[in-house]
């Protein structure tokens, strides 16, 4: 009797060790981690939360089992990389589905280049349908090649100072649904853009030093 | 418009390597048509390599192995909508003029081609195009970052199928790297004496515990499990050279390498995509080879 007892009691103990194991408690800010440069939002992306003063850990997610590995996931950032192969892999995952669950659900989304193409509604001349978090119609390496691809300092809306910004085979925004705030243009198109706190850019805020526009979207996930 | 604007700037080192860094993690693959390129594309390739002969064939045929035809690579460019890259001779200059005035993503100075300058690799800095270089240990790594490679790629023995010599050079260059942790400022300037490169960047290595460019493996890598391997000792992506269009059933083989990739910690996504592949390259014996490449401008 006291000896099934003891088989109980061991087999509850090592059950909320595993359930330990596999929960992260907190809140998390998860890193699409399929293709890209991810690493480089990870460490911009720690750094800034801890500028915020936000009690939260970036983490790299690339599979459903790694979503559900987290309770609660206050932001999500997509990568740049390329957003070709991003959807393909993504596809097969399913991992469509559950962002588009997690958006639902008020998570909030930030994209950067491959990643602002993920979060549109509609990618012209291809027949892939993205996440739609954010209405805007969206054109792959709009600017050229590799030899087109540049750097330059922009204004962005509630920023004092200009941010460098930098342009690597990006895409360019061709339409903008009514809800859609235009943070930043250059050349009058847009490159940077909000709809509700959701954000994407058509540049790589992640390649330098600067977390201003980070913070921009990190701010949101504080509660009021 | 505002006085602190600064005007556009392109082909500088920021956006050299940071096209580099959106490779990460992804499959760049030797095609040499446009189909291949297409077939390449469709698998999940981040990008690929234009060539005109996959490096099994440039060994088994012999002869001065070249730049590809421009009007070659123009046709996969025009074929894919990811980046497209092409391979210059070790110290050929003219050849990357070419290729850069083309407008191809990235020149590979590759040992895979015949050499050109028995002397010097390519001046990097000067040109606007980003460069990938192969190396071998930490000292060629360094020297070929000084001279303004945004990328290394592990030289491996290119054309054999055989992981060994690809596996070979990570582990010399991740265990330098290893090594180098803690080191004071004083004791790497000596360390990268003796491995010949510049002490900044051996200070930067140390610090970082990474090569300070984007480095991923080629040279051997044929299956999907070579890939994982690769990736498992701190490769940031992959190279797959003769390993694709050398085996039975290319389009699986292409599709499986990406998915085992992007999946390299999952051994559940490895088994799947590693069964029923059919035959791989036949590969060689790295003992009974006539010609080594990797020792080709060090």
């Amino acid at each position: 009797m006291c000896l099934t007892a003891h088989y109980i009691c061991n087999w509850i103990m090592l059950n909320i060790t595993i359930y330990l194991n596999h929960c992260e408690f907190g809140m998390t800010v998860a890193i699409l981690s399929i293709q890209g440069d991810v690493s480089e939002h990870i460490y911009i992306t720690e750094k800034t939360l801890k500028k915020l003063n936000i009690n939260e850990h970036a983490v790299a997610v690339s599979s459903l089992t790694d979503f559900d590995k987290h309770e609660t996931i206050s932001a999500v950032i997509i990568p740049g990389g390329e957003s070709t192969v991003i959807l393909k892999l993504m596809k097969n995952e399913n991992l469509l589905k559950r962002m588009k669950m997690l958006s639902e659900k008020g998570t909030i989304f930030f994209g950067t280049c491959a990643g602002a193409i993920l979060l549109s509604t509609k990618i012209i001349n291809s027949d892939i349908v993205p996440l739609s978090i954010i209405d805007i119609e969206i054109e792959r390496n709009s600017y050229g090649r590799q030899k087109d691809s540049f750097e330059t300092d922009i204004k962005i809306d509630g920023l004092d100072k200009p941010f460098r910004a930098i342009f690597i085979r990006a895409p360019v925004i061709r339409g903008t649904g009514k809800n859609v705030e235009i943070l930043s243009t250059y050349n009058s198109l847009p490159v940077l853009v909000r709809s509700g706190k959701n954000m994407a850019s058509t540049f790589h805020p992640e390649l330098t030093d600067n977390t201003e526009i980070h913070e921009l979207f990190l701010k949101q996930i504080i509660k009021e | 418009m505002n006085a602190n604007i600064e005007e556009l700037r392109k082909g500088t080192e920021l956006i050299k390597r940071g096209f580099a860094k959106m490779q990460k993690g992804g499959v760049i693959m030797d095609v040499t048509s446009a189909e291949q390129a297409t077939i390449a594309e469709e698998a999940g390739a981040v990008a690929v390599m234009a060539l005109e002969r996959v490096p099994s064939d440039i060994r088994a045929e012999g002869g001065v192995a070249r730049m590809a035809d421009p009007k070659k690579i123009k046709e996969i460019m025009k074929a894919v909508s990811i980046p497209v890259m092409a391979k210059c001779r070790i110290g050929h200059v003219a050849e990357a003029m070419i290729l850069q005035e083309l407008g191809v993503d990235m020149i590979d100075e590759s040992e895979v081609l015949t050499p050109a300058d028995p002397f010097y690799h390519i001046d990097k800095r000067n040109f606007t195009v980003p460069f990938v270089c192969g190396a071998r240990d930490l000292g060629e790594a360094l020297r070929r970052i000084y001279e303004g490679a945004a990328m290394i790629r592990t030289k491996g023995e290119a054309g054999t199928g055989n992981v060994i010599e690809a596996v070979r050079h990570m582990r010399m260059i991740m265990g330098a790297i290893r090594d180098l942790k803690g080191k004071s400022n004083e004791e790497c300037i000596s360390y990268a004496r003796e491995i010949k490169a510049e002490p900044e960047f051996v200070i930067e290595t140390a610090k970082l515990q990474r090569l300070p460019t984007v480095n991923f493996a080629a040279g051997g890598i044929a299956t999907p499990a070579d890939a994982v391997l690769m990736m498992l000792m701190g490769a940031d992506g992959v190279f797959v050279g003769s390993g694709i269009f050398k085996s039975e059933n290319p389009p699986e083989v292409a599709e499986a390498i990406v998915k085992a990739v992007a999946n390299y910690k999952n051994p559940e996504v490895l088994l799947s995509v590693s069964t029923g592949l059919g035959s791989a390259m036949k590969g060689l014996e790295i003992d009974k080879l006539k010609e080594s490449l990797q020792i080709r401008g060090i």
